[in-house]
């Protein structure tokens, strides 16, 4: 089996204070799939990622990453795997640099230090952040910030790409670099966002959740046309998908 | 607000001027830290009634922040912060000692004098140790310490504090953002909300280290805080080591000021 094959079985999540977050989630992602995940807010996404990443564990049911369960044991080899975008890059970012950022995790590796280096300019000149190397990262603009995250992801070489509401912060220009930039990314992504547009020129396929279930998981194409079954999870077709508002004819 | 923003450019301030290039710099920390814990020691040595011989030690951290281009403003506003500090320890002195003393043929009383004693050698440890905090950087001072054995859990807690003060700082800016935004042509935070506004800023800042912390493990964090590399010590590094340290034990040997004080004024002295 490859070891890139991610597989919820039927997963159940409770926050301390009750509340059902992940109610009996199951499926299955292939490699090199690019996999959005829609749903209002409050849905359950982010916490499925959470999940995912195993920052927390599931109350029921199991998640593996090709042969390995994600349990406290396993961590280091699922994390090895995966790299996680956070939806606020100032979560992320809190080193010194943008360079030190960067350099974070393959140093963690216990990398010699010219692996490291050639790894982080990769991924800085990857993300377009180079120029931003010696810069403070509280000092950069929130597009800036957002590839800058990217780069520290990336200078990890996960095999797995989550991204958390990637485009958010980000101007149209940036987003439309960053939409291309993750389409060079050849292995599997999995994406949670509200901009539906995103999902539909990025992900093949996408899996709808509502109140911690899953409601559907089909093509992208199929789900981002179907405006019952969206507005009844309260979203909306994509812009690009729309009709136009005055003469109602399809784009 | 202007001071909160302000507060937090100072923290991001001194990370900033630790980058900057100049010959200081690029001096090997091992070797300033070890001049710093010199002249740390040595002005820590001085009896407390000679405040004479603590004057030349005024020079170390000037000419360290010129040769650095570092602007000698900040440090003296950092020494300013800590001064009250200072002023509330040693202010007893001057009113219970009331004894004189002859220092130059002029007659002082004991308490003033181990007062300014007290506050010369606070103000010159503190503008030492912020000297090296702006001329190395706290990343390559917890390598430092890392270098010369200090357990890494006790790294970890100063590093992780000292970026735990911008978060808080960050946070602070932000509720007092969105309480002055509405609260029109009032001045200041009403009493009655502080302890609600300090119970978020908790909560905000504690989720937000959590969110900084699950960041950190994500990228292979294990307790260990790895700042790259670093070259070992230079020709140069030992020059510094040397040369300062002479300079600043002939210091404590040998009272400058009076000696210059003889020579310009005839021995007087």
């Amino acid at each position: 089996m490859s070891h890139h094959i991610i597989e919820a079985q039927n997963i159940y999540f409770n926050y301390p204070d009750g509340h059902n977050v992940i109610n009996g989630i199951s499926f299955k992602i292939l490699h090199g799939e690019s996999v959005g995940i829609i749903g209002s807010n409050g849905a359950g996404k982010s916490t499925l990622l959470m999940l995912l990443m195993g920052l927390i564990f599931t109350e029921k049911g199991n998640i593996s990453i090709g042969e390995v369960k994600i349990n406290k044991k396993n961590l280091n080899i699922i994390r090895q795997r995966m790299g996680m975008l956070f939806q606020d890059p100032d979560d992320q970012l809190f080193m010194p640099t943008v360079y030190e950022d960067v350099a974070f995790g393959p140093r963690n590796f216990n990398l010699d230090e010219d692996i490291v280096k050639k790894r982080v300019i990769e991924a800085l000149e990857k993300t377009g952040t180079f120029h931003l190397s010696d810069r403070s990262p509280c000092r950069l603009s929130s597009g800036e910030k957002r590839s800058a995250a990217l780069a520290s992801v990336l200078s990890m070489t996960p095999d797995i790409l989550i991204l958390d509401e990637p485009t958010s912060f980000l101007d149209p220009k940036s987003r439309r670099r960053l939409i291309n930039l993750l389409n060079t990314f050849k292995h599997t992504k999995i994406i949670t966002t509200h901009d539906l547009d995103m999902v539909y020129d990025l992900c093949e396929r996408t899996i709808i959740i509502k109140d911690g279930k899953l409601i559907a998981d089909d093509i992208s194409a199929n789900l981002l046309t179907n405006k019952k079954l969206l507005d009844s999870c309260g979203l909306e077709v994509p812009l690009s998908l729309q009709n136009c508002p005055v003469c109602k004819k399809a784009k | 607000m202007s001071q909160i923003i302000q507060a937090i450019s100072n923290v991001n301030q001194l990370d900033d001027l630790s980058r900057k290039k100049s010959i200081v710099h690029d001096l090997h920390p091992l070797s300033k830290f070890s001049v710093t814990i010199i002249f740390l020691v040595t002005v820590i040595s001085f009896d407390k009634y000679n405040i004479t011989g603590l004057i030349p030690f005024i020079f170390y951290p000037l000419i360290m922040l010129l040769a650095a281009d570092i602007p000698v403003s900040v440090i003296l506003k950092k020494v300013v912060i800590v001064e009250p500090l200072i002023i509330g320890i040693g202010i007893l002195n001057p009113l219970i000692l009331k004894d004189t003393i002859n220092i130059f043929g002029l007659s002082f009383s004991i308490g003033w004098v181990i007062f300014f004693s007290i506050l010369i050698k606070c103000s010159l440890t503190v503008a030492a140790g912020f000297t090296y905090l702006v001329t190395t950087g706290m990343d390559r001072i917890a390598l430092t310490m890392r270098m010369l054995r200090v357990p890494k859990i006790f790294v970890l807690q100063i590093i992780l504090t000292y970026r735990y003060i911008s978060i808080l700082s960050d946070e602070v800016a932000r509720i007092t953002k969105a309480y002055n935004l509405r609260s029109i042509n009032k001045k200041g935070i009403k009493r009655i909300v502080w302890g609600s506004l300090v119970g978020q800023l908790i909560l905000r800042t504690l989720n937000r280290a959590d969110r900084i912390y699950n960041a950190m493990c994500l990228r292979h964090f294990s307790g260990e805080y790895h700042t790259g590399y670093i070259k070992h010590l230079a020709l140069k590094d030992v020059l510094f080591i040397i040369i300062c340290s002479t300079i600043i034990i002939t210091a404590r040997i040998f009272n400058f000021s009076v000696l210059i004080g003889n020579i310009v004024f005839g021995g007087r002295f």
